[in-house]
Order: C-alpha cells, then sequence, then structure tokens
C-alpha cells in the first residue's frame, strides 16, 4: 500500500486519507467575479504533473497540504497550511 | 447522574444486547450498567473488555491547553501522546487543541466530574466540551499478546519496543475509524476508541481475533 | 470460413491488404485535423467522409488506434440515464450501435444483452423508479422488477438475505447491449479510410498554435500541420491536450481499473451492476467474467494497479456471484476516465473558433461512441451545434446548467 506521511499523524496507508481537490487560493469573497468563482469550482488545472492538493487524514479529520506528481503517483512532500508559502515555487524537485 | 456537572454517562452500552446474550453479570452504578463478569470467564492472558459506560469528556478550541495548564494538570507534550493524571484518569491529546479525558479503570477518578464542573463555572475562552459517552464506543484489549493480535488489524505498529506507554494512533483498526491509546498497567494493554455505530462491529471482529490468540470477552473484576 | 482457411493456410505467400493507411508522411494542411484515433476521432472521422463530403482528415495518434480508453472500457452500452437530455443522447447511441455490424458490414459482436442495475436499499430503489419512468417516458426499455425476476434473469446471482447488502430490487434495462470494443473502433477506421481519411499513429501532438483566437497550426513530432479546425478527442488526457489549445476544462482525471476471470462456460447472460458494492460485471462470449468498479480514490496520469481497488472489485463480485471465489484473475488493467462535475461529457464549441471539443467522458465513452462521433461530424460540417449535445457545451458551467448524472452511472465516485 503507498504511504502517505501526514504532518500529525506520521507516515499511514493512503487508505486512510481523503482526497480533497487541488489547492488554490480563495478568490476575495467580496470583489470577484461570477466567472472566478465558476473557475475556482469547478475548473482544476489537472496537470500531469505537479502538483499542490488537499488531503485530510479521515480518522483525525486533519486538513493538509501534499506535492504529488500526477505521472508517477510520487509524493513529494507533505506540510501543514501555514507552510504552504515555503514550497510554492519549489515543485521541481 | 450525581450531579449537574458530571460527563454524561451512557446507561447502557451500545453492546448491551450482546453481554446479555452472553448471561454477563452486571453491577449498577446509579443507572449506569457495567459487565463484572461472563460465567465462562477464565482469567485470559488476552481479554477484550467494554468500557462504553465509563464517564468520559473532551475539550478543544484554541484556548484549551491554557486553561488546562491554569488548572495545573499534567498534560501531553505533543500531539498523540497521552498523560496519567494522579488520580487514575488518563489525558490524551488528539491534536494541536482537542483533549479527550477518559476515567479510570474502576470510573471512579474525581477529574472528569470536575473538570467539566469548572469548565462551567469559568466558560474558559475559546474552550468548549465535547460530550463524548455516546459519541464513541470504548474498548480495552490487555494481555503480552495485545500487540501482535493488532498487527493483523492494524497498519501501525503498535508493538511495545515501537508505540511505547503512552502513544497514541488515530488509525484505522479492521477498516474502521478508531483511536488506539496504549496505557499499560498490570502489563500491556491498549484503549480503543471508535464511533458508536461502528462498536458491534468492531467487537465481533476484534473477539475474533482474541479468540484466536486464545483470549475471552471480561467482564471489569478481570482488570481490576 | 472454413474453406478460405484452408486456402489460405496452403498458400505459401499471404497477400494481405491493409485495411486502415499506413506509412504515408503528414501533408502541409487538413481541412479537419482530429487529435485522438480512439472511437470517437474515426467515429468523428467516419460520419464526416460519408455523410459530409469530407475527407481531407487526418487523424493523428500519440500511440497506437484504439489503444487507449477505447480498448480499456469494459463495453458496456446502455441508455437508461436520468435526465432528459442524457436520456435522449445515449437513446440514439444504441440506436446507431444496433445497426453498426450492416453499417459497416464489418462485425462489431453486438449482443442485445440487457442490463441489471440492483437496488441494496430503499434510496436506490427510489431512485431506480424515478429512472424508469423517465426512461419510459423517452422510449427507452427500463423497469423496476422484483427479486423473483432478478432470480430469472440471473439464476446466478446471490440472492440470500444473510449478506452484508442484501438485494432489495432491480432496474431492468432490456436495451442493455455490449459489443467487440476494438471492432468498433477498426469499422470506424476502415469505413473512414477507405474514403480517403488519413490515420496516423504515432504521431503526437506537442502543440496547437492559436492566434487570434482561432487554431492556426498542430505540432507533431513529425512535423507541423496547417489546419482548417481541431477536434479533440483524447478521452483520459482531455485538459492535457486542450491547456495546449489555451482551454481550460472542468475535470478531474482518474484510473479506473478492470480485470478478467478465467473463462466459464456461458451461465450469465444480462451486464449486472451494484452501485452499492461498486461493481459490475457481464460475461463475455469468450467466457470470461469482465469486472469493473469505481475510478480510483484521487486523480492520475498513470494506468498502474493497487491492490486495495483489485480487492474492492473481488469484494464486491463475490458478493453478487459467489462461484467468482475461485475464479483465477487472468488480466488487469486501468484507463483514465476524464470525470466531470455533473458526469456528463463535454461536446461541442470552445472558446476557440475552429477547435471542437469531444471530452470529459468519464466512465460513459464508450457507449457515446457513434452518436458523438455523428453529432460532432455535424457541427464541424455545418458549424452549427447539433440539439442532441446542446445541453453538454462547456459553457454550461459559467450558467450552472449542468446535467446532472451523478446518479445514473454505474457505480458512483
Amino acid at each position: 500500500m503507498k504511504i502517505l506521511n501526514c504532518p500529525l499523524n506520521g507516515p499511514r496507508n493512503i487508505s486512510e486519507f481523503t482526497y480533497g481537490g487541488e489547492y488554490h487560493p480563495m478568490p476575495d469573497s467580496m470583489g470577484s467575479s461570477q466567472e472566478a468563482w465558476v473557475e475556482y469550482v469547478f475548473f482544476p488545472e489537472n496537470p500531469a504533473g505537479m502538483v499542490t492538493e488537499w488531503w485530510m487524514h479521515t480518522a483525525t479529520a486533519f486538513w493538509f497540504l501534499a506535492d504529488r506528481n500526477t505521472i508517477t503517483d510520487e509524493i513529494l512532500r507533505t506540510y501543514r497550511l501555514q507552510d504552504a508559502g515555503k514550497y510554492a515555487h519549489d515543485k521541481d524537485v | 447522574m450525581s450531579s449537574e456537572s458530571s460527563p454524561p454517562v451512557l446507561r447502557r452500552s451500545q453492546l448491551y444486547h450482546w453481554h446479555q446474550q452472553q448471561g454477563a453479570a452486571f453491577a449498577m452504578t446509579g443507572s449506569t450498567l457495567r459487565v463484572l463478569r461472563y460465567p465462562d470467564e477464565q482469567a485470559p492472558a488476552l481479554s477484550l473488555t467494554d468500557l462504553s459506560t465509563h464517564p468520559r469528556v473532551g475539550f478543544k478550541g484554541v484556548g484549551t491547553r491554557q486553561w488546562l495548564r491554569q488548572l495545573a494538570i499534567d498534560m501531553p507534550q505533543t500531539p498523540n501522546c497521552a498523560a496519567r493524571q494522579p488520580d487514575g484518569s488518563l489525558l490524551a491529546r488528539l491534536s494541536e487543541h482537542e483533549h479527550l479525558l477518559l476515567d479510570n479503570l474502576a470510573a471512579d477518578a474525581p477529574l472528569p466530574a470536575e473538570l467539566l464542573r469548572r469548565w462551567e463555572l469559568e466558560q474558559p475562552s475559546q474552550c468548549y466540551a465535547l460530550p463524548r459517552a455516546d459519541s464513541h464506543s470504548w474498548m480495552i484489549l490487555a494481555g503480552a499478546d495485545a500487540a501482535a493480535m493488532m498487527s493483523s488489524l492494524c497498519a501501525v505498529d503498535l508493538r511495545p519496543q515501537q508505540f511505547a506507554d503512552g502513544s497514541i494512533a488515530q488509525t484505522s483498526v479492521a477498516r474502521t475509524n478508531t483511536i488506539v491509546i496504549r496505557d499499560d498497567n498490570h502489563g500491556l494493554r491498549y484503549h480503543l476508541l471508535c464511533d458508536a455505530s461502528t462498536a458491534l462491529y468492531l467487537w465481533n471482529i476484534l473477539l475474533e481475533s482474541v479468540t484466536a490468540f486464545g483470549g475471552q470477552a471480561t467482564g471489569l473484576e478481570h482488570l481490576l | 470460413m472454413p474453406l478460405s482457411l484452408l486456402r489460405r493456410g496452403l498458400q505459401k505467400k499471404e497477400h494481405l491488404k491493409h485495411q486502415f493507411s499506413v506509412n504515408r508522411s503528414l501533408k502541409k494542411h487538413y481541412d479537419v485535423v482530429i487529435i485522438g484515433a480512439g472511437g470517437h476521432g474515426l467515429a468523428t472521422a467516419y460520419y464526416l467522409s460519408r455523410y459530409h463530403g469530407i475527407s481531407n482528415i487526418a487523424v493523428l495518434e500519440k500511440s497506437y488506434m484504439g489503444g487507449g480508453n477505447t480498448a480499456r472500457n469494459t463495453a458496456v452500452i446502455r441508455s437508461n440515464y436520468l435526465t432528459e437530455e442524457g436520456v435522449s443522447f445515449y437513446r440514439e447511441s444504441l440506436k446507431l450501435y444496433k445497426n453498426l455490424s450492416n453499417e459497416f458490414d464489418y462485425n462489431i459482436m453486438y449482443e442485445n444483452r440487457g442490463q441489471l442495475t440492483l437496488a441494496h436499499n430503499d434510496a436506490a430503489i427510489r431512485s431506480f423508479r424515478w429512472r424508469a419512468e423517465v426512461n419510459q417516458h423517452l422510449g427507452v426499455k427500463s423497469e423496476l422488477v422484483d427479486r423473483q425476476t432478478i432470480s430469472e434473469l440471473a439464476p446466478q446471482l446471490n440472492l440470500d438475505e444473510e449478506v452484508r447488502y442484501p438485494i432489495m430490487a432491480g432496474l431492468w434495462h432490456a436495451d442493455g447491449a455490449t459489443a467487440r470494443h476494438d471492432a468498433v473502433a477498426w469499422g470506424y477506421a476502415r469505413g473512414a479510410c477507405s474514403r480517403g481519411v488519413e490515420l496516423h499513429q504515432l504521431t503526437e501532438v506537442q502543440a496547437v498554435q492559436v492566434s487570434s483566437g482561432t487554431a492556426r497550426e498542430v505540432h507533431t513530432n513529425r512535423g507541423k500541420i496547417s489546419c482548417g479546425c481541431v477536434v479533440q478527442a483524447v478521452a483520459g488526457n482531455s485538459s492535457v491536450v486542450a491547456a495546449m489549445a489555451g482551454i481550460r476544462l472542468p475535470i478531474h482525471s482518474y484510473p479506473l481499473q478492470a480485470m478478467v476471470t478465467q473463462p466459464y462456460k456461458p451461465l450469465l447472460n444480462p451486464h449486472l451492476s451494484s452501485p452499492q458494492l461498486h461493481v459490475y460485471t457481464h460475461q463475455t462470449s469468450r467466457g470470461e467474467f469482465v469486472i469493473g468498479g469505481g475510478s480510483d480514490p484521487y486523480p492520475l496520469y498513470n494506468t498502474r494497479s493497487t491492490l486495495d481497488m483489485k480487492e474492492s472489485l473481488a469484494a464486491g463480485i463475490v458478493e453478487l456471484l459467489p462461484f467468482l471465489a475461485q475464479a483465477k484473475i487472468l488480466r488487469q488493467w486501468a484507463g483514465t476516465t476524464d470525470m466531470t462535475p455533473d458526469y456528463s461529457p463535454i461536446m461541442g464549441l470552445s472558446p476557440v473558433d475552429n477547435y471542437y471539443l469531444d471530452a470529459g467522458w468519464g466512465t460513459w465513452g464508450f457507449k457515446a461512441t457513434p452518436i458523438s462521433g455523428k453529432c460532432m461530424a455535424e457541427l464541424v460540417a455545418t458549424g452549427r451545434v447539433p440539439d442532441l449535445i446542446k445541453p453538454f457545451e462547456l459553457d454550461r458551467f459559467y450558467r450552472f446548467q449542468q446535467v446532472n448524472e451523478a446518479g445514473a452511472t454505474a457505480a458512483s465516485h
């Protein structure tokens, strides 16, 4: 079984986790157009390659981010939301 | 209930009918029923016991730790660790802020009721009480073979040399979400807390494995 | 034909005629460039060349013809969907399928088996009633059946009540069918190539040059082509190819794993599907049981296998057909499902003027092959979006007019 490393609970079987979609900053709730919201809600990048995603450790309902390669299925790293900025430009490792 | 601020306690376990079918001898404390023993019990080396009617209470919110510190409660330093309290109750830290307090085996520790009473009085900022009596079922697995038995049901390595006393794993046991807490007391013991709706399922699965290791379901007397 | 087999066997040299165009160099310009030589791309080329007199067409395929999801689906043909738009569309596809062998003069091994979807709870029965009503209203054979009828339709099915999810009722779709999926691609390719369409395998599209909102050139590993228009029909890679033309799509691509057992004597006629157990099966004409299920739990562009998905398929199928517990698994594979938010396809116009979309085929692509080809051909030839696919245009997401078929797919995802 594939292992995902939860920042709170440590390495666990991937079956203990729930995929939560791509990570994108939310549009400004006041000023954004309907189109921007539609694209935020419905239109993922769905890239073939590195992507930053939300994952949840189901047993603890703990949400975190993972950088994953969607071609090789390798998980590059997992981290808490507050560390998102640290890795934003570092997905080509 | 003895007083308004005692943690709400289940009167009957989710496994009550199972216990009844086995001809269990119950003890009644207040209006709460606890299994003392089953007729066929033979002091097994590996035992599974239902603690679902034991008192327990949770607290969460970013103000939780500050409030517990004010009360001079011995707190686990990191998430997924548990700390024994002087009265025998066990404080389990489930996340950054969420804590779960489990009563001792005799169900006579004053701290659960005391904490809830203080919480109601003081209304600490950003700390919320979590009723846990009917959200979770609670079982305890005791015996030297417990780790070996769990290895076929749970992917986390629970062997004593890997999973120290006081460690917590919130994980999947027999494909159902379960909180596993190692809490040695007369030998190797694991508390298992699962969603109340999955209690009978998990109990039957655990019991099948316990039986395979020559163990039995026991009442409280066996543990005390 | 045993006699011709004997004659061929005695011949020293075999002179086989190629059924498809091969070894051609790319021309500088094609009126229509179709990306993807799967069922949908080839069908589009076929209908364009046969019914619209357009044959200056290149069908580009990065791998080999029909080797993507056309080869990987579980060959289920049905039209018992939930929405009026969905049912009408798949109904027309089924009609075309019924006559496809005659249309091609080439056997696609179409078999009308019927499809039985199983309800294990009251909510499923309610939704089956709803689907049956919608289906019947639109002329699709679909009815709610009881356990007695189920036992007659599929005597091998485990109707025991002492199981995890006892079978309570079924949705019987007498029109349900299957066909040899490769033959569908081959039939379309043969028909298109005989009318002048060029099939270029091992020709990978690497870029689409768009200027002033119009696709001008398609860049491939074999050179550049100027194009009158482009049709994208690359199920499993829709987002990646569309991005080359600067188009974003509301798609997540998930693997879907399937497997096949050893052959058995014929014992199961209809397709069986259990949305609750996330499993569906039918016995092929070779005797094997094809077993499919829900998509993987997270997106991936990779057709690797995982033990947990295989375990879940096996657990589900053994509940339905307990004798399969003894079966040996002969093959397993995966396809990539381009899942849309509403479980309906994305067809028609795109933000680029002459770039047409045939995408978002999730788990419903094979059954829609003929009608998609026909509608896409009509769109390319006339520039007008056929009424049948109007509800599926990309723009529906901006208008919040999704066509929700989430409840009518074989396995919820």
